[in-house]
């Protein structure tokens, strides 16, 4: 088992290697890309010193300042053939012009940032803090909420109650996350139905550092749970449906399967057999998906905070993509991709450790 | 009205004829000329029938799928452009030629309709909603008239200022002299056309047959008399109001359906196609080719492809294909070849599949006639939720403005509108997003009919 | 034979069980009827699919529900109508009172508890005596099913036993509650040979000390029949065709699919055989079973009759009784 998971684990370096080769691929080679454009421009400013005019005007097309394009140019080695440059991009290539500020992100080195000249690891994990935050607390929620309800529809299966929660489970579904949020932003952040109870988006207020400093505590954390409501709602939407419905089939299809069968013969109570040793069975799938959820606390807070204007890491990577802010772009798609292998790799842990039967091979 | 009503009524039925009669024939045909076997086996048509039997998914199916349909003829029906025009002796079919540049391949067919080919000044576009206008009253062309008496008398006042130039004179006077003799000559056609087009519409030389809602996504509701946007209203003939930008937010979001669908529907198909293949790879001849295909797609699917999109769309601004493409290669055939790899391992160690083996039928006819159609269920339950999942990405990319080109109806950038447009026009959030989630929830109640026809549980319970 | 004259221990009377399979009904127990009298080892033999583990499970009440339902009869245990209880009152007498031994012996234990854990439980339940005590009575258990090293084996999970030792980790936990009907069914098929004798004469002995001391023993081996049960019912399509005194039956067998099985039988010297043995056909599908006699389609004895009705489970001669036209015609 545990050679199991080394080899787990060696394959997320290989991984990562070929997610950035391709990345770095396909920046390369997008035609009309950034980098294409930068090196029409290079061509041209060498062979013709007046050709400055046409340069501007690609420029001006595809976004990107000149600066922008020095920086993107000497980032991405355009002088040298993709594999090479790619190695050096890695800090794999011995003869890299050492005095480059920049040192290859194999040493955790992603460059620094157009816009805030500040490296892009510590711009990135900048914004941990309110990420994990909603993730975490939006996870939990829906644990909180899925679970037991997910038990309730199981043991009321085609009742009343299992029917019109279904029917709301499934309207869950079928919204977006950041659509509902808009929603509620719109019924009760705004003036338009009265109901204006809550803020239209931000983290928090902006005095809210100057008020904890005052020591108005209480106040702090209104301002804060107010400020939480509808974005985490938003946050939990997308996991809500599916773990409602993972929990009640989970549970019905153990309810169903033989050893519970057994454990009524021998006569235990109800109780014990619905909630030790059903419930144990069915909690399995959920306690595999802590893994994945990781992954997707990245994803889907993108569009969340983008709508409830919430300076995290999906809202980086939001106003990077605007302002075309590549080193924190490949940052962040790193990020992402390590994220979810590791997410991955906790769920293969977490099933070993909740099912005994699970032996990897 | 009575027309317009039948003229729904025809498309509709229409519609309905193509979805449950003319498209499922194509298929089957299409299918048979494939080399498969068309034929419902009894397990199948049990599962259809039980499908049936599942009202509200059944009835989601129908109305999706006769409105998708119905929205393929979008040009014949919401359109600025009539179905028909006459003017003296010109006719023109615009919508007809809208429709037919859409769908027929390769075609070089003009969509543009001059203006002075029917009666109004200019050399642009025909503007269809002032012809329909002036048909009614002519008495509108009284304002453009004067107008044009007015530009006329101006033009001739400069030009009357200019004498003759003679040989001697320079190039530039004999140049200007020749423009405001043009602009003279060129103000009087206009004149003259205004007034003879009075004529005929008095005299009912021109008529004009417009589509159901003569709107076009394109087109700026001129006629409203009012700074956009305008808030829904009915006896506007506004039914769900204008954006910031004075179009017309109906056309926007029928339109915006069919793109929508129409790419969920191109996503997942092709997707699943290129998954039901790798799939049957790795499954049918299993080994070193299955593990390695496997590890392959479990690392590309850590790929954060929304995100992924994103960048590449801020370098490239993708078209309607690009973006499909770039979703099928990143997304969409991913999730369904566990579930087909699985399915063929297991039918194949079958008996039947075994002796056909043994009795040297080849491969691809084993594949499709035996194979294939018991490992379709994963793909014919999963597709409805695949279908939402790429409406929800296409809407969520359109959203963040890396979406289709600008310009394109899209659900996603309605809904941008509506968040910048929050506070005081809460009409433009609630629209689209009503018409977002209505659609994505009727594909979800087929989905959940279609699970339950053809994977069916059993939830026993001891009582 | 004044044991005939006791009240029975369990008295099933018509009992009816059916599923719901895709909209059809499946009558998989169509009105079986039988007593289990105290102190009696009584067997119920037929080919797989005839009814005898869904006869057993609506015993207990552990038919799964959907698809199925027990939609009639009564059975009563002591005097007691089972099919009235409420679900607390049936959770008394299972275990307690009647306990059983299923058929799948590699899904039956729960894969995420230790075996320790689960018959530590189970024990606890119904002595309520202290875990170390309850422990030493599961490794005491274990031990005497065959298991070796049992107190280390209680700390296996049932995925680390083999099929066999799951079986007798179950016969363990249900002689363990010594109850006073044991029910059986196939406890010795996942069983080496050797040991299937040894295990059924551990069950046969353990369940003589207990109160009641009855068992209810399902299995396809004629043999074991023939060694253990005092009285045999035989079925057939979701119906009893034979209830007989066991050395009769293999004397004289009456229903002609008794004959059969008995026919195909080796001859005793030549050893046991281990399934029941084939008889020409196939069972009938139990969706549409034949309106008259269940087993008309296989029967060499078959007339005209019986396919248009079906025989009556008679009383023939004393103590044994018949589902069959024949010898509704002799008129016994
Ligand atoms: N859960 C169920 N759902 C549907 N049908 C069932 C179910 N359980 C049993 N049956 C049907 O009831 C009939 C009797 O089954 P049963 O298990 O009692 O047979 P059996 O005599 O025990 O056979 P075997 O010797 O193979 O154990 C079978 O035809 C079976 O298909
Ligand atoms: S009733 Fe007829 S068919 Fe049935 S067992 Fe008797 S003789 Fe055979
Ligand atoms: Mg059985």
């Amino acid at each position: 088992m545990v050679s199991y998971f080394l080899r787990r684990l060696l394959l997320v370096p290989l991984t990562f290697i070929i997610i950035t080769f391709m990345v770095y691929a396909v920046f390369r080679l997008t035609p009309g890309g950034p980098i294409e454009r930068a090196e029409m421009m290079l061509q041209q400013a060498q062979s013709s010193e007046g050709g400055g005019g046409v340069a501007a005007g690609l420029g001006e097309q595809s976004g990107l300042t000149k600066e922008q394009k020095e920086k993107l140019l000497k980032h991405f080695h355009l002088d040298r053939s993709i594999p090479i440059g790619y190695l050096i991009w890695l800090g794999l290539w011995p003869d890299a012009q050492k005095d480059d500020s920049f040192s290859g992100i194999l040493e955790g080195d992603f460059g620094k940032s157009y816009r805030y000249n500040d490296p892009v690891i510590s711009t990135i994990t900048s914004k941990f803090p309110v990420s994990i935050y909603f993730g975490l607390i939006g996870y939990l929620a829906s644990w909180v909420v899925c679970i037991p309800l997910g038990i309730f529809k199981a043991l009321k299966h085609r009742s009343m109650f299992d029917t019109v929660t279904s029917f709301i489970v499934f309207l869950g579904y079928s919204i977006p996350g950041f659509v509902a949020a808009l929603l509620l932003l719109l019924f009760f952040a705004t003036d338009n139905f009265g109901m204006n109870w809550f803020p239209l988006g931000d983290f928090r207020s902006e005095n809210w550092d100057k008020m904890w400093a005052a020591g108005n505590i209480w106040w702090c954390i209104k301002d804060q749970v107010a400020h939480t409501i509808i974005p985490l709602i938003g946050y939990m939407l997308a996991s809500f449906a599916a773990m409602t419905i993972l929990m009640k089939n989970s549970l019905l299809d153990n309810l169903g399967a033989d050893y519970v069968r057994t454990a009524f013969a021998k006569g235990l109570p109800e109780r014990r057999v619905i909630f030790l040793h059903a419930l144990r069975n069915s909690l399995i799938p959920i306690c595999v998906g802590i893994g994945n959820a990781i992954g997707l606390i990245f994803a889907g807070s993108f569009l969340i905070e983008k709508t409830c204007n919430i300076d995290g890491m999906g809202l980086l990577g939001y106003t990077s993509l605007l302002e075309r802010d590549y080193p924190i772009l490949l940052g962040l798609l790193a990020f992402g991709v390590m994220l979810r292998l590791v997410g991955n790799i906790l769920s293969d842990i977490i099933l070993a450790l909740v099912d005994p039967r699970v032996r990897f091979q | 009205m009575l027309g317009k009503i039948l003229y729904l009524v025809i498309v509709l039925g229409l519609g309905t004829f193509l979805t449950r009669k003319a498209i499922p024939w194509i298929l089957v045909t299409l299918g048979r000329l494939l080399g498969f076997r068309m034929k419902a086996t009894p397990i199948t048509k049990k599962r259809l029938l039980r499908f049936k039997s599942i009202k509200r998914g059944y009835w989601s199916f129908l109305g999706i799928s006769i409105l998708f349909v119905s929205s393929l003829f979008l040009e014949l029906i919401v359109n600025e452009k009539p179905l028909y025009i006459r003017y003296k002796e010109q006719t023109a079919y615009p919508a007809l030629r809208d429709w037919l540049s859409l769908w027929v391949p390769f075609n070089s067919i003009s969509t543009f309709t001059p203006k002075n080919k029917f009666g109004q000044a200019g050399k642009s576009g025909v503007d269809f909603p002032f012809f329909a206008a002036c048909l009614k009253d002519p008495s509108l062309l009284l304002p453009k008239i004067e107008e044009a008496k007015k530009k006329l008398e101006r033009v001739e006042k400069r030009f009357k200022r200019l004498s003759p130039p003679k040989e001697s004179d320079s190039q530039f006077k004999k140049d200007r002299f020749k423009l405001r003799k043009k602009a003279v000559l060129v103000k009087k056609r206009q004149l003259e056309t205004l007034l003879e087009a009075k004529q005929s519409f008095e005299k009912g030389e021109a008529s004009i047959l417009q589509t159901l809602y003569p709107w076009s996504p394109t087109s700026f509701r001129t006629d409203l008399h009012k700074n956009p946007p305008n808030a829904p209203s009915l006896k506007m003939g506004v039914p769900l109001g204008t954006t910031p930008g004075g179009r017309d937010i109906l056309t926007l979001l029928l339109y915006g359906f069919r793109i929508s669908l129409g790419f969920a529907i191109v996503v997942a198909g092709i997707g699943y196609l290129i998954g039901i293949i790798v799939g049957g790879l790795q499954g049918y001849y299993g080994g070193w080719v299955d593990i390695l295909s496997q590890r392959f797609v479990e690392i590309w699917g850590s790929i954060p492809f929304l995100f992924m999109i994103m960048i590449i769309a801020s370098m490239m601004p993708p078209t309607f294909m690009i973006l499909a493409l770039l979703l099928i290669i990143l997304r969409s055939w991913l999730g369904i070849t566990f579930y087909i790899r699985g399915e063929f391992y297991r039918e194949k160690s079958k008996d039947y599949v075994q002796a056909a083996i043994a009795s040297g039928v080849s491969d691809w006819s084993i594949i499709t006639k035996h194979i294939l159609p018991n490992s379709l269920v994963p793909v014919v339950t999963f597709a409805p939720f695949g279908i939402v999942a790429f409406i929800s990405s296409l809407v969520s990319l359109d959203y963040l403005g890396f979406g289709l080109p600008p310009g394109t109806p899209s659900w996603g950038g309605l809904i941008r509108l509506g968040l910048e447009n929050l506070k005081f026009h809460p009409y433009m959030i609630i629209v689209p997003v009503t018409a977002l989630c209505a659609t994505l929830f009727a594909v979800v109640m087929v989905g959940e009919a279609v699970r339950e026809a053809f994977d069916p549980k059993v939830f026993s319970r001891l009582r | 034979m004044d044991k005939e004259l006791q009240r029975p221990l369990l008295e099933v009377r018509n009992l009816r069980t059916y599923f719901q399979v895709e909209g059809q009904t499946a009558k998989a127990v169509d009105g079986v009827s039988f007593e289990i009298r105290e102190n009696e080892v009584f067997g119920l033999v037929g080919e797989s699919g005839s009814g005898k583990s869904v006869t057993s499970l609506s015993i207990l009440r552990l038919i799964p529900n959907p698809p199925g339902d027990i939609v009639g009869g009564s059975i009563h245990f002591r005097g007691t109508n089972l099919l009235d209880l409420s679900w607390d009152e049936m959770r008394k007498i299972r275990g307690n009172r009647i306990s059983m031994i299923f058929q799948e012996p590699m899904t039956a234990l729960n894969p995420v508890f230790t075996i320790g854990f689960q018959l530590v439980e189970t024990i606890r339940l119904h002595t309520g005596c202290d875990k170390t005590e309850a422990r030493v009575k599961a490794a005491e258990m274990l031990s005497l099913v065959g298991i070796p090293d049992a107190t280390k084996r209680l700390e296996d999970y049932p995925h680390q036993f083999s099929g066999g030792m799951r079986q007798r980790a179950m016969i363990a936990m249900a002689l363990s509650l010594q109850p006073n009907l044991l029910i059986a069914d196939e406890p010795t098929t996942a069983l080496d040979v050797t040991i299937q004798a040894q295990i059924l004469d551990l069950m046969v002995g353990l369940q003589k000390e207990t109160d009641g001391a009855s068992m209810l023993l399902i299995t396809h081996d004629l043999a074991v029949v023939a060694e253990t049960c005092q009285r045999v019912a035989v079925m057939y399509g979701g119906k009893i065709q034979e209830i007989s005194p066991v050395i009769p039956l293999f004397e004289d067998p009456l229903h002609p699919y008794t004959k059969g099985l008995l026919m195909s039988l080796p001859h005793p010297d030549r050893g046991k055989v281990n399934r029941l043995p084939t008889i020409p056909g196939i069972v009938p599908s139990i969706l549409n079973m034949p309106k008259g006699c269940k087993f008309a389609e296989r029967c060499p004895d078959r007339f005209e009759r019986c396919d248009l009705e079906e025989p009556e489970l008679r009383e023939i001669q004393p103590g044994r009784f018949c589902r069959c036209h024949l010898h509704d015609e002799e008129g016994v």
